[in-house]
């Protein structure tokens, strides 16, 4: 395990007490003190809810937020720190060692380019492959991607391909320049359950053949169990559990995590009465809220919990949890068969 | 399911958009049966004709063909009129609570106003119903004065849900209420719909994508493809009992957290994408030839029917016989 | 695409039979031209008689019909009664000077029009958006007839840089193009700022950002391109309006071309000449319909390759 403050040669990105807000009269805490990071070739999983920050994290690494964002905080790539990139510097680190995919293959692309100009026009800023060769290229990216006869594929629209063909044609777009981190966010939410399947193992074998890391985000519990090697969960843009993947997702460690993997039902096994919900709402702005930002809706909730919000405890095997009550052994879901006998 | 008789009763129901030889099929030759107080679930990927069926069975659409009785009337030859009249019984709940919200109308208004459509109450009495409808979907009264924007989208849904209830219909299609709400909401919708099932008796046709959510909340699942139905069989042991090459691979898709991990071992090979998309054509024979790895010559020329396996499970596949059970294909 | 052309050909080509058709029995049913072009200028009831019958207005409608759209058909239009010219060359005389004057107005509103609404729309809420909102408001309330007489009175009387009136020197066109083109000028730059907000919040302008590309190429190969789409109809519906702008402008700046001239044919009842201004009007209209159908094809894909 890395350190946290140390100098790592396969450090990819590193995010060290990031905070963003939103200027709009006055100011709304979007991420609060967020650190992580991510080592080369490994998938991040960073889950959450809609509003909990984990796409403006995203576009905070890539620095494509709006003007009215006030960020703190420090972010590194490569060992370099991208708040103090100029112009030039971030149009270069933006698709070229960093790239983006996005939760709508279709409003992502544009309607009126080719699927093959947009893969080359990413090429011709970056690589200074022009033309032909370009063109010849963004075939071969086609191809690697699984889309079948490329060389038709790249002159079509992307109206007249399907969902998954589109996401993929935009993944093809994404890692043409060859990038060492690839930000996923929400890449699977809008597609059909079985093309959700063969984007997962494309970005994991693509993962694989081109040795990047992958930020991987999104609310879908299973599809991030199926490529994240570590995860991440955030509420209310803080942390509030990581740790690796296995370990996470099989023995979650705060009790938001293990609300939200118990509020899945199961396609096999005995069917329940009543699934186990987590009561009440993500509300906004609850960042700034006195005390952990969980604990209205948490059955734990203990006296103190709504007075002081609790730090990112360390409870072993590289894994931390944001609760009061997180120890070692402590576990919601053994808590909790406690509580029903 | 008390009464014997079905509530709902559709037949080789089809549904036809464009005309002539050009005419696309989207629902083609549906029949299933709805007894009183059940819920069909309804799943199938996008484009697969399952929202296009329930606007038919609603009659909200008017099909090509087929037929559609419910309570013993059949609905395709009712006139404009005694539809409308009909109306409040069937009930419909969308996707989208946010859109399907007047954004100006206080949550009052927009759930007495199906009362005054239909005739159903007025004044005081329609204000006791209002009331009585929100504490059933968990609101408090006050929420009456709001108006949509100071809520959030499960809260929304909850008055999506009052609004269809409130005129005391039979029968409600829900057409996806889940897919647009955060997983922690999810089972709290989840979770109502049920509840109110019961204490109503209310009658649901359930609509997703979700084959997990669908087997929890229904009695049976109807597995449409193409705007065929594929399969049609109990909830409970949908995974080992399912016969269709199809309802496999959907079961196979579904993820949960533990399996995911499990799978990871996988090769991990780029697989064509072609396959698997949705033909553009609707070929001769079985729709889903292109996608199965078990076609044979008479899959792509004649049409499988709807065989009965057992008692309430029917499949359309020429090959269930010889296919072994169970485990995914 | 070659399919796509030939089929609005082809209707344009319906477009304008009904056009002819139905000028001429509106025309032809308000009354006997004869009659209403000679009554008080002396000539006798047996003078107007005989003309009747020279011309041919003296036999049954049905067959002039079949007369007038045969001759149409072979690009005979007829002889006017006023002046007894053939009256598509009296057309043909003066068309090229409306044809300048439009094509002048045109080319102001896509050659300014585009960058400010653009520039308006990337710098919005500053000083140049600021300046641009009060400046098409004020431009989008002001009549032809009174822009063109302030800018007469302004650029030719008071500071006497250009003509006041007429066709005669190449600088004569500038205050009338200006006087047609202010009022698309401000629509087509106000609906472009619009759509050109709407296209910056689209997914794949941020997709074009994450690429890293240039701000400029973004601006002009994500955004303006689809923010084109709309404007593309608002121009259209413009220049055909355009065309009624014409008549007025024309008759303020004593310009040779057809748009006064048709002012004064149409109170004059010469009816021969009259359906020859219309039926060239509705193939200006029914041109730049199916030029703006190809563009926009061209510009569009999903129309292109549906």
């Amino acid at each position: 395990m890395k350190q946290p403050y140390g100098i790592d040669r396969d450090e990819v990105l590193a995010l060290e007490d990031l905070s963003v807000g939103f200027v709009h009269g006055g100011t709304s805490t979007v991420l609060a003190h967020v650190s992580l990071s991510i080592r080369r070739g490994e998938t991040l999983g960073l889950v959450g809810e809609s509003g909990c920050g984990k796409s403006t994290l995203g576009r905070a690494v890539m620095r494509l937020l709006p003007s009215n964002a006030a960020v703190d905080g420090e972010i590194r790539l490569l060992g370099r720190d991208v708040r103090a990139m100029d112009d030039r510097e971030i149009r270069r680190l933006r698709g070229g060692s960093v790239a983006m995919i996005f939760q709508n293959p279709m409003s992502a692309l544009n309607p009126v380019l080719t699927i093959g100009r947009q893969i080359t026009e990413a090429l011709e800023t970056h690589t200074g492959l022009r033309g032909r060769a370009a063109t010849a290229r963004a075939v071969e990216l086609l191809h690697l991607v699984g889309i079948g006869r490329p060389v038709d594929r790249v002159h079509d629209y992307p109206h007249q391909l399907s969902g998954g063909m589109r996401q993929r044609a935009m993944i093809a777009m994404a890692v043409s320049c060859d990038p060492k981190l690839l930000i996923a966010d929400e890449p699977t939410t809008a597609l059909d359950v079985t093309v959700q399947t063969q984007i997962l193992d494309l970005l994991a074998a693509l993962q694989e053949k081109l040795s990047m890391a992958i930020l991987f985000i999104s609310h879908d519990m299973a599809a991030v169990a199926s490529v994240a090697d570590r995860v991440a969960v955030m509420y209310a843009g803080r942390i509030v559990e990581q740790g690796q993947a296995t370990a996470l997702l099989l023995d979650p460690a705060h009790p938001y995590t293990s609300g939200l993997l118990n509020s899945v039902p199961s396609v096999d096994g005995a069917k329940l009465a009543r699934l186990q919900a987590i009561p009440g709402n993500v509300s906004a702005g609850s960042a700034e809220a006195a005390g952990c930002s969980f604990h209205p809706r948490c059955r734990f909730a203990v006296t103190g919990c709504d007075a002081e919000a609790p730090p990112l405890a360390d409870i072993g095997d590289g894994r931390a949890s944001r609760c009061w009550l997180a120890t070692e052994d402590w576990r919601p879901d053994a808590a909790a068969r406690g509580l029903a006998t | 399911m008390t009464d014997a008789s079905p509530l709902v009763s559709v037949s080789d129901l089809s549904v036809e958009f464009g005309g002539g030889r050009r005419a696309f099929r989207a629902v083609d030759g549906v029949s299933f049966e709805l007894m009183r107080g059940e819920t069909l679930g309804v799943i199938g990927e996008s484009g697969c004709g399952k929202s296009t069926l329930v606007r038919a069975v609603l009659q909200l659409l008017r099909p090509a063909g087929g037929s559609v009785l419910f309570k013993g009337r059949e609905l395709t030859r009712l006139g404009g009129r005694e539809l409308r009249r009909m109306r409040h019984q069937m009930q419909m709940i969308f996707q989208d609570p946010r859109s399907s919200l007047d954004p100006r109308w206080s949550v009052g208004k927009t759930l007495r106003e199906p009362l005054a459509v239909h005739g159903i109450a007025s004044g005081r009495e329609a204000d006791r119903l209002v009331d009585e409808m929100l504490e059933a979907v968990a609101l408090p009264s006050s929420a009456g004065t709001r108006y949509p924007h100071e809520f959030s989208g499960g809260q929304l849904q909850r008055i999506a849900i009052a609004r269809a209830l409130v005129v005391k219909p039979e029968l409600v299609v829900c057409d996806e209420p889940t897919a647009s709400l955060d997983v922690s909401v999810q089972a709290q919708v989840v979770n109502l719909l049920s509840e109110l099932q019961e204490r109503f008796g209310l009658t649901y046709i359930f609509i997703s994508h979700d084959l997990a959510i669908v087997r929890h909340l229904a009695h049976r699942v109807m597995i449409m493809y193409f705007g065929r139905v594929a399969e049609i069989l109990p909830s409970e042991d949908i995974a080992p009992a399912a016969r269709h090459p199809y309802t496999r691979t959907l079961l196979s898709a579904v993820r949960d957290p533990a399996s995911a991990i499990q799978r990871r071992a996988r090769t991990l090979d780029i697989a064509p994408a072609e396959a698997l998309e949705l033909p553009l054509l609707q070929p001769d024979g079985c729709y889903y030839q292109m996608r199965c790895a078990h076609a044979e010559a008479r899959c792509r020329s004649v049409t499988p029917t709807l065989d009965e396996v057992e008692a309430s499970h029917s499949v359309a596949c020429h090959r269930w016989r010889s296919l072994a059970q169970g485990t995914a294909a | 695409m070659i399919r796509f052309i030939a089929l609005r050909i082809a209707a344009a080509f319906v477009v304008l039979f009904v056009v002819a058709s139905a000028t001429f029995f509106v025309l032809n049913l308000t009354g006997d031209p004869v009659t209403a072009v000679l009554q008080g200028t002396g000539a006798s009831q047996e003078e107007i008689a005989a003309l009747k019958v020279e011309l041919g207005y003296d036999r049954p409608i049905i067959v002039r019909y079949g007369e007038f759209i045969w001759s149409v058909a072979h690009g005979d239009f007829g002889v006017s009664i006023r002046y007894g010219q053939p009256s598509i060359d009296m057309v043909m005389e003066r068309l090229p000077y409306t044809l300048i004057l439009g094509g002048t107005a045109i080319a102001i509103v896509v050659v300014l029009g585009l960058p400010i609404g653009i520039l308006a729309a990337l710098f919005r809420g500053g000083w140049f958006d600021r300046v641009f909102s009060a400046a098409t408001g004020l431009a989008q309330s002001v009549p032809h007839f009174v822009v063109g007489p302030l800018l007469i009175l302004f650029f030719a009387v008071l500071l006497g840089w250009l003509p006041v009136s007429g066709g005669a020197s190449s600088s004569s066109i500038i205050l009338p193009a200006l006087t047609l083109a202010l009022y698309p000028l401000a629509l087509v730059s106000r609906v472009l700022r619009a759509s050109m907000l709407e296209t910056i919040e689209q997914d794949y302008v941020l997709t074009a950002e994450s690429k890293g590309l240039s701000k400029p190429v973004i601006v002009l190969r994500h955004m303006a391109r689809n923010a084109l789409l709309p404007v593309l109809t608002v121009i259209a519906l413009q220049i055909i309006a355009m065309i009624g702008g014409t008549i007025v402008v024309e008759s303020i700046f004593s310009w040779p071309g057809l748009g006064s001239f048709a002012r004064d044919t149409l109170l004059a009842s010469d009816f021969p000449l009259a359906q020859t201004i219309i039926i060239f009007v509705a193939a200006a209209v029914v041109t730049i319909n199916l030029v703006v159908d190809i563009v926009y094809a061209l510009v569009d894909p999903r129309i292109r390759l549906k």
